[in-house]
């Protein structure tokens, strides 16, 4: 990550970033962990205002980052979709002030990569001030992070979004009485309507250009403190955020801290560390725990006689819905619903079916592709320079053709419904659900995350499988996306030509199959990698009406990135099939070559040699092996029940597309993406055998 | 022999291997590519297990979650571990089991410390709970590590 976010920020920090940035940034990122803190500005950094929102998941900084810089980004009701950091600008009296969006933060001292993320840039991006956004209804629980932001020594604008729900919730502060007391500048917004917006732009120019008072730091118990005056007398170098945050960070048993002092320090450090371990062996509880408290206490005395909070818990007006969604007896039948009416029929029936009929059959079929080829006919007379463009395996003709007939429909409705479905905070619930189940794959409900973001882009969601604690937890979840879970291209593929077949059983034996082998594969892996799966706990926001503008921002953004990231890809994977056509050795096409390596194979699966064809596209994208098994299914060579299943059932568990083989080569490195590779390749190939050697014999589906 | 586990004579059930330590072979005079360990008690020779061996085991070998005491009985002074809090009941959370570090540092996260009001509202498939305005789903090991008292 951060080589990366240093060449990013070069490129990015003064251009219009659009969500996209922290998109790519993310794709190309790797954790902040692996190299750490290092606390010296990083290349790149010019010493111009930047300004840092901060602060819990699903409390509206990414809308609040929208509304400040008018670009936009995802933003949602569900933690965790702001995966790497996006960079916008923002006009503040006629001066340019870079803004940061970034991933949730709990405390300065972080539980997970996104969390290191944050912390790094905080530290090390030199940020001028940092904008923590919290929910105000909930305004105790978060402001121990405002003072260890203050005492870090920050510049800091304190932001209680969603003041409208805290209203209705009878929550109410008296902000300037609080601003007084903390030291910091205190100002209410509602993001989603821009309520409040320009207070912050004004509390940011005065945190500019003028110190507010400073305040006494929060106090911890006797042996915190000795310990604390002692270290930061120690500590000879020079820091970008206060020696005593440092001190207390170390105390605290951070690792990353720990050898970030290390590395500035030397030898001088040994002392530091055994005085940090004689503190903590003094303390009655763990370190954190004690800050922790400490931090509390310091919290209820300033909020005491400011806040006033409502004397009975008020009733939600959408508590029924969440507890008929919670409920497994009520929310697993919500869940087929969603699945059946979004996913089959909005995505599946509409998107795979009428949408792509019609781009495909009447948009390309009969207006783009003829008149394209005829020109290409009268201006190119070179007939190779005519198939890489128009031939059976052209860029127009077929790149194009799937990128935007056949995928773009299905991937831009699915999109669309997840925006809807993280905006209600429906998505949490999914979560609890499937905890239990999902404990049993080495996982916990955190993972619903990445796996539902799957079912839309697999490449997108093994990216955000960061929002994951541990390793062992992100590769399997890796392994899983990679294998299991079908990208909606695919899907909306596989449902209609499941759908199309007479025989309605093959559809349910395809999902019965693939959630087999997820769960079975699944299982194995956290029977094998070492560790434990990870605990679970997560925040169930209320549900919310999701905003009509919001919904169809974020699906643009992610149909931006899509575009951008895998667009090129269809381009590149017709060229290479045009090569593989052009080139020949002894006769014979490298194209052909490589379809009579795999035609053994697929006879053993008991397909049709065309089908051979089909798993080759498989190699550069799976939903273009989907498109390609679409039209066979209409050709002369129509495929029996039996081996639609089993090309189905091994082209969705089958290598993944080379975009997401680029990223899990990113996110993990060679040796597993190439181990994880060769499992799929095998598990995809003995599932489909089985599958066709068991219902032959037997007589089924023939 | 190698490995950190305590292992036992197949034959004779002594120890060969004690948690931590290198087998107390009795030798047998080869010094390299020793593939096998002498019972020091009965002179049987325990082959080595092959790396897939510990694979297999882990691979049938159900799995533990490191929760304990989440059902532990209520104190004298009413406390418990939240598990064990019936639904509904106003409770108030009075520690936190500092034994995992992580684990806490989680539970701290979610701000949940001494003094806070809490309210268990579902126990499966999650337990979910309230606090003040804001609600939580938390898996077993979490909520096992949270310490409550019923109130009033």
């Amino acid at each position: 990550m951060i080589p990366m976010l240093m060449r990013m920020s070069l490129r990015k920090r003064f251009a219009p970033a659009p969500g996209v940035a922290s998109r790519r940034e993310a794709a190309t990122g790797r954790s902040a962990s692996r190299r750490g803190l290092s606390f010296a500005p990083h290349e790149g950094f010019v010493g111009a205002a930047a300004v840092a929102l901060v602060g819990p998941p699903n409390v509206g900084k990414s809308s609040l980052f929208n509304a400040l810089t008018g670009a936009y980004v995802t933003v949602s009701n569900y933690p965790g979709t702001t995966v790497g950091v996006s960079r916008g600008r923002m006009n503040l009296d006629g001066r340019e002030i870079a803004v940061l969006d970034t991933p949730g933060l709990y405390s300065l001292l972080p539980l997970t990569d996104d969390e290191r993320v944050v912390r790094y840039v905080l530290v090390n991006e030199g940020i001028a001030v940092v904008v923590h956004v919290v929910d105000a209804k909930n305004l105790e629980r978060h402001l121990p992070l405002t003072l260890q932001l203050r005492d870090a020594g920050f510049r800091v604008v304190l932001v209680l979004n969603l003041a409208d729900e805290a209203e209705r919730a009878g929550v109410f502060l008296d902000e300037a009485a609080l601003a007084g007391r903390l030291g910091v500048p205190v100002v209410s917004t509602v993001a989603t309507r821009g309520i409040g917006l320009e207070d912050l732009r004004g509390a940011i120019a005065s945190r500019l250009e003028s110190e507010f008072p400073a305040a006494e730091p929060v106090r911890f118990p006797r042996p915190i403190e000795d310990a604390l005056a002692a270290i930061e007398a120690d500590l000879a170098a020079t820091y970008p955020i206060s020696k005593r945050t440092l001190a207390l960070l170390l105390l605290e048993g951070d690792e990353e801290v720990r050898a970030a002092l290390a590395a500035r320090e030397g030898a001088a450090l040994e002392p530091v560390e055994a005085r940090a371990e004689a503190a903590r062996a003094a303390l009655p509880e763990p370190a954190p725990y004690v800050v922790a408290i400490a931090l509390r206490d310091r919290v209820r005395s300033l909020l005491d006689g400011v806040l006033r909070r409502p004397a009975a818990r008020p009733r939600s007006r959408t508590r029924w819905l969440e507890r008929l969604c919670e409920n497994p007896l009520t929310g697993i039948p919500i869940v087929l619903a969603v699945l059946y009416f979004g996913l089959y029929q909005v995505v599946g029936v509409f998107g795979a079916g009428d949408v792509v009929d019609f781009l495909e059959g009447t948009v390309f079929g009969a207006w783009i592709n003829p008149a394209v080829t005829s020109v290409f006919e009268r201006f190119v007379p070179w007939e190779a320079a005519r198939a890489l463009f128009v031939g059976e395996y052209g860029i127009v003709t077929l790149g194009l053709t799937y990128a935007i007939a056949l995928v773009l429909p299905v991937v831009g409705l699915f999109f669309l419904l997840l925006a809807f479905l993280e905006d209600t905070g429906y998505l949490p619930r999914l979560a609890l659900l499937v905890d239990r189940l999902f404990k049993g794959i080495g996982l916990n409900g955190r993972a619903v995350i990445p796996i539902v973001l799957g079912f839309g882009c697999d490449t997108m969601a093994t990216i955000v499988t960061r929002v994951q604690e541990t390793k062992r937890e992100r590769l399997i979840t890796t392994l899983l996306l990679a294998l299991a879970i079908p990208c909606s291209a695919q899907l909306g593929l596989f449902l209609g030509l499941l759908a199309s077949d007479p025989n309605p059983a093959i559809f349910w034996l395809w999902v019965g199959f693939v959630a087999l082998t997820f769960f079975v594969v699944g299982a194995g892996a956290a029977r094998l990698l070492p560790g434990e799966s990870a605990t679970f706990h997560m925040e169930l926001p209320p549900f919310r009406w999701p905003r009509v503008g919001n919904v169809l921002a974020k699906t643009a953004s992610r149909m931006h990135w899509y575009f951008r990231e895998v667009f090129p890809l269809f381009i590149w994977a017709s060229a290479l099939l045009w090569i593989g056509h052009q080139v020949s050795i002894r006769g014979r096409t490298l194209f052909e070559w490589t379809i009579a390596g795999i035609t053994p194979l697929v006879r053993e699966l008991g397909l049709p040699d065309r089908a051979a064809q089909t798993m080759l596209f498989g190699f550069f994208r799976r939903d273009y092996a989907a498109a390609d098994l679409f039209a066979a299914q209409g050709g002369a060579e129509g495929l029996t029940s039996l081996q639609l299943l089993v090309a189905a059932v091994v082209l969705t568990l089958f290598i993944p597309c080379v975009a997401q083989f680029l990223v899990m080569k990113k996110e993990h490195g060679w040796r597993r993406t190439l181990a994880c590779s060769a499992f799929i390749f095998g598990t995809a190939f003995s599932v489909g055998w089985i599958v066709n050697a068991v219902f032959s014999a037997a007589g089924w589906l023939a | 022999m190698s490995g950190n586990g305590r292992a036992e004579c197949p034959l004779c059930g002594a120890v060969i291997v004690a948690a931590g330590e290198a087998p107390a072979c009795n030798g047998c005079g080869e010094r390299r590519g020793c593939r096998s360990t002498t019972c020091p008690t009965c002179g049987y020779h325990v082959p080595e297990e092959a790396p897939f061996v510990g694979w297999l085991r882990r691979l049938f070998r159900g799995r533990t979650n490191g929760v304990h005491g989440a059902h532990e009985t209520a104190g004298d002074d009413g406390e418990m571990r939240l598990p064990s809090l019936p639904r509904g009941v106003d409770a108030e959370v009075v520690a936190l089991d500092p034994g995992d570090v992580l684990r806490l540092q989680k539970v701290l996260a979610l701000g949940l410390l001494p003094g806070e009001p809490i309210r268990l509202v579902r126990k499966f498939p999650s337990y979910v709970i309230e606090t003040g305005l804001t609600r939580f789903a938390l898996d077993r090991a979490v909520a096992s590590a949270i310490l409550v008292r019923p109130r009033g």
